[in-house]
This record gives structure tokens, sequence and C-alpha cells, in this order.
């Protein structure tokens, strides 16, 4: 069901903000999956009905919050910077692993190993030399239909930040435009970031 | 006799320069020689492996720190950041990067080989696997083997953890060395290496252990770094080694007995005013500086954590020959930076009481999240259960700009002061219980 909610959100993005369903998502770890599920229902038949206009908005990705949360009021800016994030890294608790795990086997252990081994979406937590992280974010953008990036790390997350270069690599081999912020446990001042995120938003209208 | 004293020091430390000069050149032959190169780092090392298999060893933090010593820090930062690296993270990782876009120019100037194999046997700090994926980056194709020591979480190591470990050594690493080597572990060869190894840990013990004598005949955190480079890194289970560490014991054994002070790159000091603890790595861009101010004032480190990173050997860990491959894995699990934070506490807390420490310093490090976290906390606790003072300094491993020298000195100036009026007030209550 969240992968719908996000699949309806890349076509629809101003039925549901990204601050709301950042908030439906992240209730669901603090109560039962059948609660929650139930909430989930009841918000997909929300926005399958057509409600909102849309805005003359870029589209987004978000990564680099995989593990440490971003302030609500960042995510708040950059949407009312006229950013729609139509996809993101944030609450990878409950989207760790994409698709279902197997059911039918005998071995749930080892399904649950293989599923976290075999459908992880990408992070910096995440080794896998094999299958770039930059080629795999630039297809998200791709099926996403994102207009650019948003680097949105925690200051102190080593991982995220030492992935980054790489992933800016791929970004600009690909002609896919890309913005910088970090943020730190206290950060309360968002104008900065608002601006620089109008500022990203605007140019993307502007040239692309 | 002090005259004496002083040509044996020289001794140890010309051995020491010795066996870098050796290595640094084997290392620039290696390619012709056809040795083959292990890239791989120091916490958590498996040193008498590559030996054993005549494979030459480098370890990107000491690349780094010599980087740091040898003021080329600075700009190999600005140039990884250059490169999209951010300002905040860990910057032995960007001044090896930094290094690496430069001509992998090494410590004597010359070029260092290119690695055969990437040897991830990291413990603790989980930026080491980021450093290696950026270095793969560097060096697409090369072969990677990886070994996984997990966190002391409880405060022990477990059965199954070990078992783990022997696993992955039997199954992933040594089958990788073996192939990029070429031959087939020699493993009486290894056995004979862990016996030298022990040996050389049971004297680094009790060098380590003489700063329990008043007054200490070492700084065990600014010269300790010098005296764990051959066990911490690429000579550990060498006959060389083993050498070094009898020279440096009989040296120190030597000044202990007839009471002398530590040596410092000014001579001897002539007064031991504090004694203390240090939790945190030392700053080696401004490192001789920042020893200037401790020994100025008359403050000997009598014990450090750091010096524990390679392995906390004081408090009994030995490798074991007769069981080489378990032993490899229960050394790397049991490095300081592997220890949960309550352990971490506890062995401070033994050392303050088993050193007779005046104080408890913390140098926090901005870039390094792995010693950094949990220090407020550590302060807090070692505040409550040994009610000694507690001091707290910042700095950074080899960013000059997180070096400020007035800053530190102030704050160590009336960290000092605060020591020295404890001791008058305890002083005081101690000749009034006696009246
Ligand atoms: S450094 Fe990054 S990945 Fe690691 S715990 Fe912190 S936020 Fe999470
Ligand atoms: S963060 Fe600290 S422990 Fe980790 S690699 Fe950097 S210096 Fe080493």
């Amino acid at each position: 069901m969240i992968e719908e909610i996000y699949d309806i959100r890349q076509q629809y993005p101003w039925r549901l903000s990204a601050v709301d369903t950042y908030y439906i998502l992240r209730a669901g770890l603090a109560m039962p999956v059948e609660d929650h599920n139930v909430i989930l229902e009841e918000v997909l038949d929300l926005i399958k009905e057509d409600h909102g206009e849309p805005m003359d908005n870029i589209r987004v990705v978000i990564t680099g919050s995989f593990c440490e949360q971003p302030p609500i009021g960042m995510l708040k800016s950059i949407e009312m910077a006229g950013c729609y994030i139509v996809d993101d890294d944030l609450m990878l608790g409950s989207r760790w692993t994409q698709g279902d795990v197997d059911e039918n086997t005998a071995d749930p252990l080892g399904a649950i190993v293989n599923a976290f081994l075999t459908k992880s979406p990408a992070s910096s937590a995440v080794y896998d030399v094999g299958n770039p992280k930059g080629a795999r974010l630039v297809k998200l953008v791709r099926r996403r239909e994102a207009d650019g990036v948003i680097f949105c790390a925690a200051s102190f997350c080593d991982p995220a930040l030492l992935d980054r270069p790489e992933l800016q690599k791929a970004c600009d081999a690909e002609g896919v435009a890309h913005i910088n912020f970090q943020f730190h446990e206290n950060t309360g001042q968002f104008k900065v970031i608002k601006e620089q995120a109008g500022t990203f938003s605007d140019s993307i209208k502007l040239w692309v | 006799m002090a005259q004496a004293i002083e040509a044996i020091k020289e001794k140890s430390m010309l051995i020491q320069k010795e066996m870098l000069a050796e290595l640094f050149t084997e290392l620039s032959t290696a390619k012709e020689k056809g040795r083959k190169v292990v890239y791989t780092f120091v916490l958590g090392n498996l040193t008498e492996l590559i030996l054993a298999m005549d494979m030459l060893p480098v370890y990107p933090e000491i690349n780094a720190l010599q980087s740091g010593m040898r003021k080329k820090s600075a700009g190999y930062i600005k140039d990884a950041e250059k490169a999209g690296f951010s300002e905040d993270v860990c910057t032995y990782v960007k001044c090896d990067i930094g290094m690496m876009l430069n001509g992998n120019i090494g410590p004597t100037g010359e070029k260092l080989p290119e690695p055969d194999l990437l040897l991830l046997s990291y413990t603790g700090c989980f930026t080491f696997m980021k450093w290696f994926e950026n270095l793969e980056r560097l060096y697409p194709g090369v072969e990677i083997a990886m070994l996984h020591t997990p966190y002391q979480e409880d405060g022990r190591i477990t059965d199954d953890q070990v078992a783990y470990m022997v696993k992955q050594l039997e199954e992933e690493v040594i089958p990788k060395i073996e192939k990029v080597a070429g031959k087939k572990l020699d493993r009486a060869r290894l056995s004979k290496m862990l016996e030298d190894s022990s040996k050389a840990e049971d004297l680094w013990v009790k060098v380590l252990e003489s700063a329990k004598n008043v007054p200490s005949p070492i700084d065990s955190y600014f010269a300790g770094v010098y005296y764990m480079g051959p066990l911490f890194t690429a000579f550990r289970g060498s006959e060389r080694a083993l050498e070094y560490y009898q020279e440096l014991h009989d040296e120190i054994m030597a000044r202990k007995e007839q009471g002398l002070l530590p040596i410092t790159p000014e001579g001897e000091m002539k007064e031991e005013r504090f004694r203390l603890v240090v939790e945190g790595p030392p700053n080696w861009t401004n490192f001789r500086e920042f020893w200037k101010i401790f020994y100025d004032m008359g403050a000997v480190i009598v014990a450090s954590t750091y010096t524990k990173v390679g392995g906390v050997y004081d408090q009994g860990f030995r490798h074991d020959p007769k069981n080489p491959i378990e032993s490899l894995g229960r050394y790397c699990m049991g490095c300081y930076t592997n220890l949960s934070l309550p352990q971490r506490v506890d062995l401070l807390e033994k050392y303050i009481k088993e050193y007779k420490a005046d104080g408890f310093l913390i140098n926090s490090i901005k870039s390094c999240n792995s010693f950094s976290a949990g220090q407020l906390l550590m302060m807090r606790e070692i505040e409550k259960r040994c009610s000694i003072p507690v001091g707290f300094i910042e700095s950074d491993l080899v960013d000059p700009r997180y070096f400020s020298y007035a800053n530190i000195k102030n704050r160590l100036e009336s960290y000092f002061q605060m020591l020295a009026q404890r001791k008058t007030i305890l002083a005081q209550e101690a000749t009034t219980e006696e009246a």
C-alpha cells in the first residue's frame, strides 16, 4: 500500500503533501501494523479521488536521510519553495524491502534475509559495488519523472556524505540537476534552505 | 648516567626509524619485485596474516596522520572537498583521498604502489567501509576481502561471535588472500608469527604499566603513539618488532628504576605536577605544540585509550599461536573502538584508579564520530565515579582549521589551575586529618 501511495503521488503529488505522507508513514512505527493498514487504506481511498490543484512546481527526489530523519520544517520548506517531493529515502524502517517477502516458504528467516539482501532500496547503508548506487538513483529519478535531486543528509552522517560525490557524479553524467543541504540535530532555521530550494526550483523551471 | 639512558633511548627510536624506512623502500619497489600490496586499516588489522603471505601492508590512516604531521593534510583535504566531499566528514578519509588525487605520494616522498587487495577488517566505525567503497571506485576491479567484526554490544565476546569470525576468516578472507598472493597460507609460519606477536605484546604491556610508577617514566599518549607504532601496524609478528619492544622495554625499565621522567622533544621533563588519563585521539597537524602545552605545565599522560585502538593488551589479550585463526578473530573484536560505551567507561575508571590520575581529559575530535559519540556521557560518569576534575577540549585529527592553539591553551591552563587548586585542598585536608 505504501508503494501504491508513492505511485499515486508520483502522478498527482498535490493530492497528498510529502509532509503528510511522512506523518502517515511515521505513525506506522508506533502502532500495530493491522491498525496502520486501516489508515493506509483510508489514505489510498482519499488520494485515488481527484482533489486539489496542480501547481507550477518542480519534482524532486530527496536522498541522504535514510537513517537520521530531517526536521519536518525542512521538508515543509522544500515543499513551500516549489518542489514536489516525489520520492525519498526517508523512513526506510518500514520500506526497507521493496516488494514482498516470500510467504510460501518453509524457511521464513531465510526469506527475510533474502529479501533484505536482494530487495533493499539503494542507500548508503547498503554495500553493493556491483550495483552502483549512482545509477540506481538516476533510474529512480527517471522512473518518478523527477526534475532534480536534493541531497539532504545529517551533517554527522559520514555514510551519506561519503557517498554523495559519487551520486553527484552520476547525476552530472546524466544531466540530472541537484542541490545539497545538510542539517544538524537542532536545525531550526529554514529560511536559507527555503531560499536555496526556491532558486533551485526557479532555475529548473527556467532552463529545463 | 642520564647521558647513557639518552643514548639507549635513541637506539629504540633508531630501530623504529630503520624499520619504517625499509618498509617504504620495499613498498616503492613492490611492483618491480612482484610483491603483492594490501591496503588495510589499523583498527582490527590482520597484519600477521598479510606478512605470513609475504604481502606488504599499507594503512591509509597512517598515511593520513603522516600527511597531517608533514603539514600536507590541509591541501589534500581541500582537494577532496573540491571533489565533493563534505566539510563535515572524517578528515582521515578526505586526507587519504586527497593524497591519492595528488599522485599517492607516501610519507617518504615516494609513490605508494596501487593495491592488489583491499582488506577491510575494520572495527567499530562504519566510516571504514565507506572509505573502502571510495577506494574501490579509485581502483576499479581491485580484489576485496571483507571481515565483518561484530560490535561488543553486550559488553562481552560471545562464542557465536567467535564462530562467526572464524567462519569468515576461513571461508572468505584467507581464500581471498591466498588467491591474490598466489599461494597457500603456511599455518606453521602464521603460528610462529603470533608467538612473536604475543612476546612483543608482553613487553608492550610492561612499557604501558611503567606509568603506574610515580613519577611516570613515560608519557603514555604523546610518546605512546610512537611506542605503539610497530605493534599496531606493519610489523606485528615480525622479529624486528620483537627486537624493538625488547629495546624499548629495557630503556624504560632503566628509566623507571632511576626515577627519571618522560622524554619530550625538548628533553627530559623535570617535574611531574599532574598525572592525567586522556580519552580520544591526538591532533596531528600541531602535534608538537599540543604536547608542549602539557609538558610545559608538568602534565604527564599516564594512560590513554588511544593507545588501545590497536588492541587492549593491558587487559589480558594476547595473540595465541595455538589457536591462530580464533585469536585473530578475538583480537579484532577486542580493540578499543569495538567496545561498548559502558565497557569504555569501566576501563577509564580503572585507569584513573590504577594509574593514580589527578584528572581526566577528553580531546574530542570534530570529524571522528566514532570516538566522539558518547564522550559527554563518559565525562559525567567519570566525574560521578572518580570525583576528579574532568576537562574537555576540541580539535581534529588532520584538519588544521579545527586546531585553535589559543583556545586549547586557554582551556588547558584553566584546567591545570583547577587541578592545582584541588591538589592544594587535598594536601591541606590530609594535614588536618593527620593533626
Ligand atoms: S552516521 Fe548516518 S547512518 Fe550512521 S547512525 Fe548516524 S545517521 Fe545513521
Ligand atoms: S571516523 Fe574516526 S574511527 Fe572512523 S575512520 Fe574516521 S578517524 Fe577512524
